[in-house]
């Protein structure tokens, strides 16, 4: 039998059941292989072994006694979960000192999810501090390295969770995508990544960045994968009042390719102008000349707010992270700088606890909020975000999906844009619009470019059609096959 | 529409989001600020005359449930989170001048 690390997170369920092997010994095989290996990628901040050995061995105690796991769909998977999302008793951090020694005293929804269908969760994956930034270099304690070439970024900000899946450390992973961190990494690193829509999934215990955009999602060596955990996490939640209730549908992933023929693929213009890697221009080009093959319609489409996206975003997103933030301030939890009075407690527990990342951030969000500016910059960017959004009914109206490159290059190099915000931004310029729109998308890997580093292909869909996705997407990785492992 | 981001323009904005700043944190913020506000004026190119914002992505109906009292985190399982805490309350340094 092949590595026990190579096994599809679909298929563990059953196999576990059939007896092939036992939860514990798939669990035992990630825990050695990321113990081995990821002192030289930095995927994790935590890694809960006794916590995932007690969970495979409850696992293992079911079969034993003859039970079912029909009723638990993630019945012994390895599941890896971005420090972000709240673990009842273990430490969640942010990758910020501000809650370095932060223990939840709760589980975040999807966390409770996972638990409830006998998902292993081996532990807690670095970010860039409170999801901010595109290549995880903005984490308080390191970098995480791109399992491809460890002198590159996996991307951000959910790429201790891209790397994990990318390096078989788990078979599939939480992550959370406010504007392309789910699919962005997922792209840089050979993976696949999806963003449902807003809404569908509850963000009770996602530490928030900016509510009107923040998505939990889902990484996966496979679209299968990938959608398996989203089923598992998705549905209404009355903790959070912006999720909705809507039956969460399974994908039908028995069409493969031959569900693409007649499928009409929108092609934005505006995401193939300036800037694409060669890699990439060529990658996304040759996957989209195989769809055409296939019997999908490539339409010709312009959307054309898209280039306003990058600065919507770097005012919206801002401004609700400078209020979000605002509940660390050294009193109820997490760091604490002792002052005189309280407005010097605040201030010296924020100047200490936050990175220069989130600084930037709050005060960029505070002055787009301030008085004589607020109207001008924060309704602007809201006006503008309507725009963007009628961009996509109006495609949706042609189309049955929209197809972009994910990220416009391939894995940068650690340090070539930390010293530069702007540069830094442009990692989102494909994956900021959908998010603006609240659409769903994902981050399908269309293989490796002649540097050797992996290419994905953005699909996005209208609002609610995570099935028809998924279904597409299944499709789309059937017809271009799987990167592989590094 | 121009802003000029001065050092005393980042002190303001840092207080209103009670952040203290080191004085060698200054300018490299004002600077970076300068840039980002650059970069977002090019929004004001876009015509958004009778254009409704946009708060909310989906449609959502006002969600309403039955009031009825459930268990919350218990008390103490809170304030074991806390920096400090006594007699089951959070302690804050002083904010009224006796």
């Amino acid at each position: 039998m092949a590595a026990l690390t190579s096994v599809e997170a679909v298929t563990t369920p059953r196999r576990i059941a059939a007896g092939e092997f036992t939860a514990t010994a798939l669990c035992r095989a990630f825990l050695d292989r990321t113990a081995a290996n990821d002192p030289g990628i930095g995927a994790f901040l935590t890694v809960d072994a006794e916590g995932a050995l007690a969970a495979a061995a409850s696992i293992d105690a079911r079969v034993a006694r003859g039970e079912s796991l029909d009723a638990l769909p993630l019945a012994g998977v390895v599941v890896a979960v971005k420090d972000n999302l709240a673990t009842r008793g273990l430490r969640t951090t942010c990758a910020s000192k501000m809650l370095a020694d932060y223990i939840p005293p709760y589980d975040a929804h999807v966390v409770g999810r996972l638990r409830a269908a006998g998902a292993v969760i081996i532990g807690k994956t670095n970010l860039d501090e409170f999801a901010m930034g595109s290549s995880t270099e903005n984490s308080a304690f390191f970098s995480t390295c791109n399992p491809w070439d460890r002198t590159r970024t996996p991307g951000g900000s959910s790429g201790g969770s891209a790397a994990a899946v990318a390096a078989r450390f788990c078979q599939v992973a939480l992550g959370s995508d406010t504007g392309g961190s789910v699919r962005q990494p997922a792209a840089l690193t050979g993976v696949v990544g999806f963003k449902p829509t807003y809404g569908r999934v509850s963000r009770y215990g996602l530490v928030a960045f900016a509510s009107s955009l923040d998505v939990v999602a889902q990484f996966g060596a496979t679209v299968a994968d990938a959608a398996l955990l989203f089923e598992a996490v998705a549905g209404a939640d009355p903790r959070d009042a912006t999720c909705v209730e809507r039956p969460v549908e399974r994908p039908d992933f028995t069409r493969g390719v031959a569900g693409l023929r007649g499928l009409r693929v929108g092609i934005p213009r505006e995401y193939f102008r300036d800037g694409l890697d060669a890699d990439v221009r060529e990658g996304v080009r040759a996957a989209l000349d195989a769809l055409a093959r296939e019997g999908a319609s490539l339409v010709d489409l312009s959307m054309p707010h898209t280039a306003a996206a990058i600065a919507t975003y770097y005012v919206l997103a801002p401004a609700e992270a400078s209020s979000n933030l605002a509940r660390f301030d050294g009193v109820r939890f997490g760091r604490r700088v002792e002052a005189a009075e309280l407005l010097g407690m605040y201030g010296a527990t924020r100047e200490r606890g936050f990175g220069a990342e989130v600084k930037q951030r709050i005060l960029l969000g505070t002055f787009a909020l301030s008085a004589g500016y607020s109207d001008a910059i924060y309704g602007k960017a809201q006006r503008v975000r309507t725009l963007i959004a009628r961009d996509f009914t109006e495609a949706f109206a042609q189309v049955d999906v929209i197809a972009t490159p994910t990220s416009p290059t391939v894995a940068f190099k650690l340090g070539a844009r930390t010293t530069d915000p702007l540069a830094m931004y442009l990692a989102d310029a494909c994956t900021l619009p959908p998010s603006l729109a609240g659409v769903p998308a994902i981050s399908v890997p269309t293989g490796l470019g002649r540097s050797g580093l992996p290419v994905g292909i953005q699909l996005v869909g209208p609002v609610f059609s995570e099935v028809r996705l998924l279904a597409v997407a299944h499709g789309v990785e059937s017809l271009l096959g799987r990167v592989g492992a590094p | 529409m121009a802003v000029e981001v001065t050092p005393d323009r980042i002190r303001h904005t840092a207080e209103l989001a009670r952040l203290s700043l080191r004085e060698d944190e200054i300018a490299p913020f004002a600077a970076q600020l300068q840039d980002i506000l650059g970069y977002i004026a090019e929004l004001q190119h876009y015509d958004t005359v009778g254009v409704p914002p946009t708060t909310h992505v989906i449609d959502l109906a006002l969600p309403l449930r039955v009031d009825v009292p459930a268990a919350g985190i218990a008390r103490d399982v809170l304030l074991a989170q806390a920096p400090r805490s006594e007699l089951g309350a959070f302690v804050v340094p002083q904010f009224v001048a006796e």
